[in-house]
């Protein structure tokens, strides 16, 4: 178990998109920079899997959005994911519709334990068609501008009640490892505390904000060592032994960019192929 | 002087064709030029310019001392720039849908391509080498000892965040290595940086191992050797594109002259992606035969239908049956000599040899014939597993070329587990023989393989 398994087509690697739908991800327009910075990542994706205009089908993606409830947006394989993109281009239109009827419409509140869930259910069934190969081990990425909040109950309660799906979600995996979850936090234009990438301490504090970034921390995947080297060469320097997959008020829309990436592709795209560009 | 035995080898990463692939190998035999490039991954078209850049080393008259890299970036690159941008948009404009939105998205990602560069000239007994990039020159003695490894990744240095390239746009990324070395008997191998990773560490496990990667003869056992690396060594190859390029220098007696025992032809590898069409065709038409009758089959593809029979319950090699259940006798096995030309195409369109080690004994008992019954008994080989250690025994194609027979019959055997299709990658016709096309179920692959058994 060490995360050494890259993507291939013979052993395609498996990524989950968790996408917060709450109501508020339409202030400041969050929900149109999320939906940019996934279409540029599948991009990015697509494009280091293509060999001179050859798609090599090495991944598969499911995306999920949640509010009160769960929203399948999407899952398919790379030739899926070009055929999308090639779709939204022609089109000029958004991945997904988050206009108001959309199939992506923000609204509601963020039942982020029902998110943890349906991704591990989608990824027990990406698993079990995969058994007895060389499977590498899947990525979840939550997106989210926010914390878990439910009808009638206390936030403290919906903490806990989405760390422990966390926990079931990051306990199943392949011979390669365990499940990795990335958080992604994202606020608007104004942020009103400073950002967070991959800390190594667990925050610390008793307000509303810290109670937040611990369950972040908590919740999150301990970065494989395999990946440290890719996130300094990204310039996240800070990245280091026992940093988690985690970021908290992120603002800018390039770095949530990078960050997608990165934990897109930190242990299934095999060294190489960072190569920069010519 | 020198005798200098050649050998070249090419494939890709698993999942695209040849064409796709961004390694390429050159030589000039009148010149004495070797190189072997490898294309950018993350680059636009890299294929294209990996292959420019081949060709402007191998056919350069610049004098084999000079630094041939830095010379070529400050004169000739400028052209070769724009044949890149050309070639580039010829393939933009005729690419297939599938293909050019993919394209678009690369070229407004990279807009240019990188490509790395491993050379040498073989010039007066003496070996001067060009390198900019991760490709690999190695240099062995004739112990096998390796005396040099050549390229500009520093030791420890990670090749991720500093590869050195050729650039389309005009530029050169990195400082590039040249030198003179005295041209000694022994192995000077040139590899891309797949092959060259898994390669260092081989020789680190077995110090004798080039004198078994000289034994490759044919593009069949290279590929054999590089999926058993990707698939099973415990030293495992990175799926990505290969090139090999080995000379193995031998004293002589006469002036140095160079013999290329075996090159892979770009050009037919090129051309076996185009039967991957044939392939898909061929899978329909397995379908179609799973669902007709015999007789139906017959009529379609306008074919004698074979009937296989099972050989001598003593045989100790499975055996595939279908139809009749006449049993044949081993003594009463046709025993003509017969020659056979085998071809055998992969499912990914590659061409491979037969899978080894399987000598010509055990290939000629593996298919019976009775002429009487007009019966082909074929006998399910079960091929060991590729072993380094082991000496690999391969198997020569016998090839002929004959005016075709006007009634040359093609003989199609099928089964419930094989099917053969009537198609035919390749046209070759021989007078009086009968070809008889067999798909074969190996491994998990597919391979079409052709009998030529003399009337």
């Amino acid at each position: 178990m060490d995360y050494s398994i890259g993507w291939g087509s013979k052993n395609p690697g498996h990524l989950v998109y968790l996408i917060d739908l709450s109501g508020s991800m339409t202030i400041d327009n969050k929900i149109e920079m999320v939906m940019t910075a996934l279409q540029k990542n599948l991009q990015r994706l697509i494009i280091r899997n293509t060999s001179n205009g050859l798609l090599v089908n090495r991944f598969s993606v499911t995306i999920i959005g949640y509010h009160t409830d769960i929203v399948p947006l999407f899952s398919g394989d790379a030739n899926a994911v070009k055929a999308l993109l090639e779709d939204r281009v022609k089109n000029s239109t958004s991945l997904f519709d988050f206009s108001v009827g959309g199939e992506a419409e923000p609204k509601w509140q963020t039942y982020m334990s029902n998110a943890f869930r349906e991704a591990k259910k989608d990824i027990d069934t990406w698993l079990q068609q995969r058994q007895g190969t060389n499977a590498p081990a899947p990525i979840v990425i939550n997106i989210t501008d926010g914390q878990p909040e439910e009808d009638n109950k206390t936030l403290e309660t919906c903490a806990a009640e989405a760390l422990q799906a966390a926990k079931e979600l990051t306990n199943v995996g392949t011979s390669d490892g365990k499940v990795l979850l990335w958080n992604i936090h994202i606020v608007g234009k104004c942020a009103s505390d400073e950002e967070i990438i991959c800390p190594n301490n667990e925050p610390i504090g008793n307000t509303t904000e810290d109670k937040r970034k611990r369950f972040l921390y908590q919740s999150s995947s301990t970065l494989p060592s395999s990946c440290i080297g890719m996130a300094q060469a990204m310039g996240l320097t800070d990245v280091k032994q026992g940093s988690k997959g985690m970021a908290s008020n992120l603002s800018d829309p390039a770095l949530l960019v990078r960050l997608i990436l990165l934990g897109s592709t930190m242990t299934g795209m095999s060294v190489g192929e960072e190569t920069p560009k010519p | 002087m020198s005798v200098v035995k050649i050998k070249s080898f090419w494939g890709h990463k698993q999942g695209i064709g040849f064409w796709e692939g961004a390694d390429r190998v050159a030589m000039n035999l009148h010149s004495g030029r070797f190189a072997v490039a490898d294309g950018v991954s993350q680059s636009h078209l890299s294929n294209i310019w990996a292959n420019i850049i081949c060709q402007s080393y191998v056919k350069s008259s610049l004098p084999a001392y000079e630094n041939w890299i830095e010379h070529y970036v400050s004169n000739e690159m400028v052209s070769d720039c724009h044949l890149w941008e050309s070639q580039a948009e010829e393939v933009m404009r005729t690419a297939p849908s599938e293909k050019a939105f993919l394209l678009q998205l690369t070229q407004e990602e990279y807009r240019y391509a990188g490509s790395t560069l491993a050379g040498i000239v073989v010039e007066k007994q003496k070996l001067f080498y060009h390198v900019l990039g991760d490709s690999c020159i190695f240099v062995f003695d004739n112990q096998g000892r390796l005396e040099k490894c050549l390229s500009t990744v520093k030791e420890g240095e990670s090749i991720t965040t500093h590869p050195d390239y050729l650039c389309s746009g005009g530029r050169m990324v990195g400082v590039p290595l040249h030198g003179i070395l005295p041209l000694k008997t022994g192995y000077v191998m040139i590899m891309t940086d797949a092959f060259s990773d898994w390669f260092k560490a081989k020789i680190s496990q077995h110090p004798s191992f080039v004198n078994k990667l000289w034994e490759l003869s044919c593009h069949g056992n290279f590929i054999h050797l590089v999926e058993s690396a990707r698939d099973n060594d415990d030293i495992k190859m990175k799926d990505d594109d290969v090139a090999l390029l080995m000379l193995r220098i031998e004293d002589g007696d006469s002036e140095q002259h160079f013999e290329v025992v075996y090159s892979d032809s770009m050009e037919e590898l090129l051309k076996l992606d185009e039967t991957s069409i044939e392939i898909i065709e061929k899978q329909e038409i397995d379908k179609d035969l799973q669902k007709k009758t015999e007789h139906e089959v017959s009529e379609s593809y306008n074919l004698e239908p074979i009937i296989i029979t099972s050989p001598p319950e003593e045989s100790p090699l499975k055996s595939e049956t279908v139809g009749k259940q006449d049993e044949i006798s081993s003594e009463e096995h046709d025993s003509k000599a017969f020659e056979f030309e085998k071809l055998l195409i992969s499912s990914e369109g590659t061409q491979m040899e037969w899978p080894e080690p399987i000598n010509e004994f055990q290939m000629k008992d593996s298919i019976h014939v009775d002429d009487k019954a007009n019966t082909v008994t074929l006998r399910e080989l079960q091929p060991k597993e590729y072993d380094p250690d082991e000496k690999m025994e391969f198997v020569d194609i016998q090839k002929s070329c004959e005016e075709q027979r006007e009634d040359e019959v093609s003989i199609v055997a099928h089964s419930t587990e094989i099917s053969a299709p009537p198609c035919c990658p390749t046209e070759a016709k021989v007078k009086n023989r009968v070809w008889l096309h067999m798909l074969w179920v190996l491994r998990k692959k597919t391979y079409y393989f052709f009998l030529n058994r003399q009337l």
